[in-house]
C-alpha cells in the first residue's frame, strides 16, 4: 500500500535501499534515491526495533530536520487500520516537493 | 440336567429386583420420617433444657445465682462473674452511645442529611447539577487519543511532533475526528481550551463530591452504630440471661439422673423437668440407635443385594448362558419370596419407634442410679439390647431387673407386634446368593 501511494505521486521506490550517514546505517522498506524520499515500516517482527535503536533513530531524524532526505517513519503499534495508514502516507506525501 | 432355564431365572431375578427395590424405597420413606421426628424431639429437648434452666436460674442477680448453685452445684456460674461482665459491656456501650452522640455528624445528621434540605445533600445536588453539562461535553470528547492530544499540546505551540512520524499524523486524524463532534468551535485549540477547562473543573467537582459524600457516609455509619448500640443495650439483660441459662443447661446436660437427686429432693416441679429433659435425651438416643440399627444397616444390605442382582441379571442375559439352567434347590432358595420378612421387620420397627417416640411419662422416672428410661419408655416389654445405651446401662448394672408398673397403660398389642418374629431376625432376610 505504501509503495502504491508513493508510486502514485511519482516516485520510483526501491525496495531495501541501504542509507548511510552520519550515525545510521540502515536497509529502508522503501526509498527513491533520486528524490532522496521513502518509508520505514518499524516492526517487532522484521528485527527493526534491534537496528533502528533510539539512537539510530536520533540521528535519522536530525538528517531528517537537517533537509538530507524525507522519510516517514512508522511504527506498527501506532497503526489501527490500512486506512489510516494510507491517510497519514497521502498527507505525509502531499507536503513533498513534486517529483 | 433338570431346573430352571435362563428366561426364567431372568424373570426371577427382575422380580427380585423390583421387590428389593421397593422395600429400599419403604425403608427411605422411613428414614425421612426419622429426619422429621428428630428435628421435632430436638426442638422439644430445647425448649425443655431452656424452661429448666429459666426456672433454676430466673434473674441475673446474686441472690438468683446462689439459689442456682445451690440447685445444681454448678459453681462456675458464681465465679464468672457474669453480673460483672454484664456491666462491663453496659459501661462500654454508654460510653460509646456518648461519644457518637456529641459527634457533630451524629447529632446534626437531620440538618446534614435530610432527602433535600440537609447542606451536605444539597451541596451534593447542586455540584451534581453543575457537574451534568461538563460531564456531557467530556462524555462526547470520549476518545482513545484525547488524553494524548491534550498532553502533548495539539493544536498549541508547544506541540512538537516531527511530521515524518506516523504519531504525527494519528494525531491529526484523531483532533480533526475530535473537532468534527464540536462544530462550532474552528479549531483544534479552541476545542482544546474547552476541553482542558472541563477536564480542570470536572476535577474540582469530583474532589469535592468525593468528600461530601464520605461526610455523608461517615454520618450514616455513626446513625447506624447508635441504633445497633441502642438495640444493645435494650437487650444487654435478657442476652446476658441468656447466656448465662445457656451455660447452666451445657451442665445439665453433662449430668447423670441420679445427680441432682438430692439436690431437687426439695422442689419436685424442678426435678419433673429435669426429669423430663433427661427422658428427652434419652428418647433422641433410642431413636437414633433404632434408625441406625433397622433402617440404615438393613438398607445397605440391600443395597449390596441390589447390586449382585443387577450383576446377575447381566451375566444370566449372555448367549453362553442360553442353555443354562439354576437347579432346583438354589432357585429354590434363591428366589423364595421374603416380602412378608420385609413387612414384619418393618412394622416392629414401627411399633417400637412409635412406642418410644410418643412416650411422655417423663414424670414417673426415678431419680436413681439404675434407672433405665428404655424399660420406662417400653414398660419393659420390647428388647433394646441392640441399642447402645442399653448395653452400657445393663454392663453397670448386670443384675437389674425392671419391674412393671401395675398402672401402666402400656399397650400391650404393640409390644406383642414388636416382640413377634424375632426368630427370623437371627437369619438374614437379604439372602441373594
Amino acid at each position: 500500500m505504501l509503495e502504491r501511494c508513493f508510486s502514485a505521486a511519482g516516485f520510483h521506490i526501491e525496495h531495501g535501499f541501504k542509507l548511510v550517514g552520519a550515525g545510521f546505517e540502515v536497509v529502508l522498506d522503501g526509498y527513491d534515491p533520486a528524490h532522496r524520499v521513502g518509508y520505514e515500516y518499524l516492526t517487532t517482527e522484521a528485527g527493526d526495533r534491534v537496528e533502528l535503536t533510539p539512537a539510530v533513530i536520533a540521528a535519522l531524524e536530525a538528517a531528517i530536520e537537517r533537509g538530507d532526505f524525507h522519510l516517514l517513519l512508522i511504527d506498527e503499534l501506532e497503526v489501527a487500520d490500512e486506512a489510516e495508514l494510507e491517510l497519514a502516507a497521502q498527507r505525509f506525501i502531499a507536503r513533498l516537493p513534486r517529483p | 440336567m433338570t431346573g430352571h432355564g435362563h428366561y426364567e431365572v431372568q424373570r426371577c431375578l427382575r422380580e427380585q429386583l423390583a421387590q428389593l427395590e421397593g422395600e429400599v424405597a419403604q425403608l427411605d420413606r422411613l428414614l425421612a420420617e426419622h429426619a422429621q421426628r428428630i428435628k421435632e424431639v430436638d426442638a422439644a429437648e430445647t425448649q425443655a433444657g431452656a424452661e429448666l434452666a429459666a426456672a433454676m436460674l430466673p434473674a441475673l442477680t446474686p441472690e438468683a445465682i446462689e439459689q442456682a448453685v445451690r440447685l445444681t452445684g454448678y459453681a462456675p456460674l458464681r465465679q464468672n462473674d457474669l453480673i460483672a461482665a454484664r456491666e462491663r459491656e453496659r459501661a462500654t456501650l454508654q460510653t460509646r452511645l456518648g461519644e457518637i452522640e456529641a459527634e457533630p455528624r451524629y447529632r446534626d445528621r437531620e440538618l446534614l442529611r435530610a432527602p433535600r434540605i440537609g447542606s451536605l445533600v444539597r451541596e451534593v445536588d447542586e455540584l451534581e447539577e453543575f457537574r451534568a453539562p461538563l460531564l456531557q461535553v467530556w462524555t462526547l470528547s470520549a476518545h482513545p487519543r484525547r488524553d494524548r492530544l491534550l498532553q502533548v499540546g495539539y493544536g498549541t505551540d508547544k506541540y512538537s511532533v516531527g511530521w515524518w512520524r506516523m504519531s504525527y499524523y494519528g494525531d491529526w486524524k484523531a483532533g480533526d475526528e475530535l473537532l468534527a463532534r464540536f462544530p462550532k468551535h474552528g479549531s483544534f485549540a479552541a476545542l482544546r481550551a474547552e476541553l482542558v477547562s472541563t477536564r480542570d473543573t470536572l476535577a474540582v467537582y469530583d474532589t469535592r463530591l468525593a468528600e461530601l459524600r464520605e461526610q455523608i457516609a461517615i454520618s450514616e455509619a455513626l446513625e447506624r452504630e447508635h441504633g445497633e448500640r441502642t438495640d444493645a443495650l435494650a437487650s444487654l439483660e435478657a442476652r446476658h440471661l441468656e447466656a448465662a441459662q445457656r451455660l447452666l443447661w451445657g451442665y445439665l446436660r453433662s449430668l447423670g439422673m441420679a445427680d441432682l437427686a438430692d439436690r431437687l429432693a426439695a422442689t419436685p416441679d424442678l426435678a419433673i423437668m429435669y426429669k423430663r429433659l433427661k427422658g428427652m435425651e434419652a428418647k433422641r438416643e433410642y431413636l437414633e440407635g433404632l434408625a441406625n440399627e433397622q433402617l440404615k444397616k438393613p438398607r445397605q444390605e440391600l443395597a449390596a443385594a441390589i447390586q449382585k442382582v443387577r450383576r446377575d441379571i447381566v451375566k444370566w442375559g449372555r448367549p453362553k448362558m442360553a442353555w443354562q439352567n439354576m437347579p432346583g434347590e438354589q432357585f429354590e432358595r434363591r428366589f423364595q419370596d421374603r416380602s412378608e420378612r420385609y413387612r414384619k421387620r418393618r412394622e416392629r420397627y414401627q411399633q417400637t419407634y412409635h412406642t418410644v417416640y410418643a412416650f411422655d411419662g417423663y414424670h414417673r422416672a426415678s431419680l436413681v442410679d439404675d434407672f433405665l428410661w428404655w424399660d420406662l419408655m417400653t414398660d419393659g416389654r420390647l428388647d433394646g439390647d441392640f441399642l447402645p445405651g442399653v448395653q452400657e446401662f445393663y454392663s453397670r448394672h448386670p443384675d437389674h431387673r425392671y419391674e412393671r408398673d401395675p398402672l401402666s397403660s402400656f399397650d400391650d398389642s404393640a409390644a406383642a407386634a414388636a416382640t413377634s418374629d424375632d426368630s427370623s431376625r437371627a437369619s438374614s432376610l437379604l439372602d441373594a446368593s
